[in-house]
């Protein structure tokens, strides 16, 4: 038994995880918390990457530095875009067919438009520490795994923080499970919803950005997360950050394992697999209370 | 004195941390009258549900005409004759007010009966209601005590045994509460047994030939109306809200 | 009031209106005409297969592309298996396509709708990874498939082709007017307007969303079927490609969800266009078109095309 090929499978699976928990918080807003089965949001998050990969390319900067740097454009565009899908689908109220499909098509409009903007072709981004592997006993931690998942955990950390702390956070919170009371509070919960939805467009960037640094990025690459974002929300319980956060790195290790044991055309099987065994046997996920 | 229709033995229902449902247990004879009442939360609808089988009880046993319920799906237990009532009206709304009435008749038991039957005891269900002239109406077209109605006569369609009737009269007013009041009286004339959930005092005074009253989650009173509201027990759940 | 056909009497209609549709296509004699029409009447198949549960019973499926994959790679493993009848893999694909729509449905349906369409669509995933991995099956290096000789009456195999998908559209057609007349569609109809209230009404809901999903995916798999033929190279990615998923969706939807008129106005409307931008501009910009006019239809004419024709709620 290789001890050695078996931790560093542990790592590089909690290393992914961390990544995949950036990459699954929008959902979390934005399922868990408003409801809304967004399935373009890979898609906003490989759009994220491609526009970041543009700028970084162009200005000659860091891929996350420029990630963070459109945050605010990427929130104002989930901010406008909630307030399209509030005004045509959430009020109409047989919403379920026609929003889902909305968020189809968008999906595919945006990968679509990428396609024919860019081309088909994978891209990724070389930065100073691609290549650079921090050698810890007989630990391998390559740094292009290790900064997206610090920027996971920054983000989760801030973002609960955020949720309880402030004001702002706490109404977004709350407007997944009370909107009269936010009424009685002077807040207008569609606001709150669409700031929460930004918030999570905004993630989506920045869970892009991540994205060039893990793996090669073409416009279709949303499609293999679909089911990891999905899987790991629901298994997280669907609202929670840390539930996010755990079932990530169980998701992640175990996609890991497989794609090293087993072979890694199989580790996408694990992802939707799981997904499925998850609706099939507890639906309310993992860590719900 | 007619057979102990419907038993609830030990029914308890708890949500995660939160019980809606402590302990409750009630034997109701076939062609009763009973009434429910308490306040706000004490898990009036929990204990609806649980027998419509809409929740699944985290304890306890329900036992209808013999067969116990554990496990029986919702449409099962219409198709054995319990029918129910929502707090707010459900219509099929892509439907006319025929067509709902239809609904529970053409999926009954398999869905076996002929289409003319259906359509009989479809108009004769409205027929009881009060709603033939608006048969051809879709439900966005009803007033508030017509899809009460509407909700009533798509229960009572199959002609069942026991009627869970939800607070089928709550915000409506003074006049239309009696008339709902009288079609339930008429369906119960009929031979179908009626649990009355509701708030109106006395809309479930007259009605109730027993009243039971449920506070946080369990039963502290049931018999004679007069005398279960008298209990200070009662006077305290509700003036100490 | 007119008196809409009985099924019988309707069937009837369909299969002189086919027939008729066949010999006038006969006269023409044109290859291109038969490959062209071909695409059409596939997605008339595949927009009435989807509308049988989306559009009835409400049920979103995202997965169209993993049942007509199936489909297609049925007709692949039959004929390496030496069966190359193009009858017997129609019947196997059905089978199969089938089975795995139980199979589904039997996994997700008693959980909310939503994630029923997340299901749908990571068993599309899923199913291509498989393909993609079955290295008899020709793997993602693809298969090639050579066309069978047509019966006596036709001409080329590519009316062969069109012969047979003209038949599977009828029959769809057939099979979805039937269900939406029937109790089965009113339960349907149920389901979608409000399933708890449904359920409470007696309606058995779970096993009708599994005849449902059983009914939608065999025609989705009848469609595969053929394509294999049509292809005559298949692969898995073009296979599994999920411009079947949004064209499926978009067709029903712009046609007009909950009648059976709708996926075939739908699939005529946007396949032709379809056809027509493919040769004038680029595919990719093609499937954008799709997209975006999905898109505005779902925000404008949520009722399709039909639903502005006739303006009542109901068919």
């Amino acid at each position: 038994m290789d001890i050695e090929l078996l931790v560093n499978t542990l790592v590089s699976g909690l290393l992914l995880g961390g990544f995949y928990a950036l990459a699954t918080v929008g959902l979390t807003l934005a399922f868990g918390v408003l409801d809304v089965v967004n399935i373009a949001h890979p898609a906003f998050m490989v759009l994220g990457a491609m526009v970041a990969m543009l700028c970084a390319t162009a200005a000659g900067l860091d891929p996350v530095l420029v990630g963070v740097l459109l945050l605010p454009a990427f929130f104002a565009l989930g901010y406008g875009f909630y307030g399209v899908y509030f005004r045509f689908f959430e009020k109409r109220g047989d919403a379920a067919i026609q929003g889902l499909a909305f968020f189809f098509a968008v999906m595919f409009v945006i990968e679509v438009s990428m396609s024919m903007a860019l081309g088909p072709e994978q891209r990724q981004i070389e930065t100073p520490y691609s290549w650079t592997t921090w050698q810890i006993g007989m630990v391998e931690v390559p740094l292009r795994m290790l900064v997206p998942f610090c920027l996971g955990m920054a983000v989760l950390v801030a973002l609960s923080r955020w949720l309880r702390s402030t004001f702002i956070g706490r109404t977004v919170s709350a407007v997944g499970q009370d909107q009269q009371a936010l009424r009685f509070v002077g807040v207008d919960p569609v606001r709150v919803k669409r700031i929460a939805f930004g918030i999570a467009i905004a993630a989506a960037c920045l869970a892009g950005s991540g994205l060039l640094l893990v793996q090669p990025v073409d416009p279709w690459s949303g499609h293999t997360y679909i089911g990891r974002v999905f899987s790991i929300c629901i298994l997280g319980g669907l609202a929670s950050l840390r539930g996010t956060w755990l079932a990530a790195l169980i998701f992640g290790v175990l996609e890991n394992f497989t794609s090293t044991y087993v072979g890694p055309a199989w580790s996408l099987a694990v992802a939707f697999g799981l997904l499925l065994l998850t609706l099939l046997v507890r639906p309310q996920g993992l860590f719900a209370r | 004195m007619s057979a102990i229709q419907l038993q609830v033995q030990g029914l308890q229902m708890r949500f995660g941390g939160f019980t809606a449902i402590k302990r409750i247990d009630l034997d109701v004879r076939a062609g009763e009258r009973l009434g429910v009442i308490g306040p706000n939360g004490s898990g009036k609808s929990t204990f609806v549900n649980c027998i419509a089988g809409t929740l699944v009880p985290t304890a306890g046993d329900i036992v209808f005409e013999g067969q116990p319920l554990k496990g029986v799906p919702i449409h099962q237990r219409a198709w054995r004759g319990i029918s129910r009532t929502f707090q707010l009206p459900r219509p099929f709304r892509s439907m006319t007010v025929l067509e709902n009435a239809c609904m529970p008749l053409m999926n009954h038991r398999g869905g076996r009966m002929p289409m003319g039957e259906v359509r009989d005891r479809a108009d004769r269900a409205l027929e009881r209601a009060g709603l033939v002239d608006k048969a051809g109406a879709l439900p966005d077209r009803l007033t508030q005590v017509e899809l009460r109605k509407l909700e009533l006569a798509k229960a009572i369609a199959t002609d069942p045994s026991l009627l869970l009737a939800d607070e089928v009269m709550a915000g409506l007013a003074s006049a239309e509460v009696d008339e709902v009041l009288d079609l339930l009286f008429e369906i119960n004339e009929a031979g179908t047994t009626v649990i009355m959930i509701e708030h109106i005092m006395r809309a479930v005074t007259r009605f109730s030939e027993r009243l039971m009253v449920i506070v946080a989650g369990e039963r502290i009173g049931c018999g004679d109306p007069a005398q279960v509201l008298a209990m200070p027990e009662v006077e305290r759940a509700y003036l100490g809200q | 009031m007119k008196q809409p056909l009985s099924t019988p009497r309707f069937s009837l209609c369909c299969l002189v209106a086919a027939l008729a549709v066949a010999v006038v296509f006969r006269m023409a004699g044109s290859e291109y005409l038969w490959f062209s029409a071909y695409v059409v009447l596939q997605y008339i198949l595949l927009a009435t297969a989807w509308n049988i549960l989306g559009g009835y019973a409400g049920y979103v499926n995202f997965g169209t592309a993993g049942f007509f994959g199936v489909g297609v790679y049925t007709s692949v493993l039959l004929s390496k298996l030496g069966v190359g009848s193009l009858p017997a893999m129609i019947l196997g694909a059905a089978a199969v396509a089938g089975a795995l729509g139980l199979l589904m449905g039997y996994l997700t349906l008693r959980l909310r709708g939503a994630y029923f369409s997340i299901a749908t669509l990571c068993l599309a995933v899923l199913l291509q990874t498989l393909v993609t991995n079955w290295d008899y099956l020709g793997g993602s290096r693809g298969a090639y498939m050579i066309r069978p000789q047509p019966p006596a009456m036709l001409a080329s195999p590519v009316e062969y082709l069109f012969v047979a998908m003209l038949a599977m559209s009828a029959l769809a057609v057939c099979v979805a007017r039937g269900i939406e007349r029937s109790r089965i569609g009113y339960a349907f109809r149920a389901i979608r307007d409000d399933e708890v209230a449904a359920e409470s009404s007696g309606v058995p809901t779970f096993r009708l969303k599994l005849l449902g999903t059983t009914v939608s995916g065999a025609l989705m798999g009848m469609a595969g079927a053929p394509a294999a033929y049509y292809s005559t190279f298949v692969e898995p990615a073009s296979a599994f490609g999920l411009a079947y998923a949004v064209n499926t969706m978009a067709m029903a939807l712009i046609g007009g969800l909950g009648h059976w008129l709708g996926p075939v106005i739908g699939a005529v409307v946007l396949a032709t266009v379809q056809q027509v931008a493919m040769v004038t501009i680029s595919s990719d910009f093609n499937l954008l078109l799709v997209g975006l006019l999905m898109m505005a239809f779902l925000i404008a004419a949520p009722k399709g095309i039909l639903g502005l024709i006739r303006p009542e709620n109901r068919p």
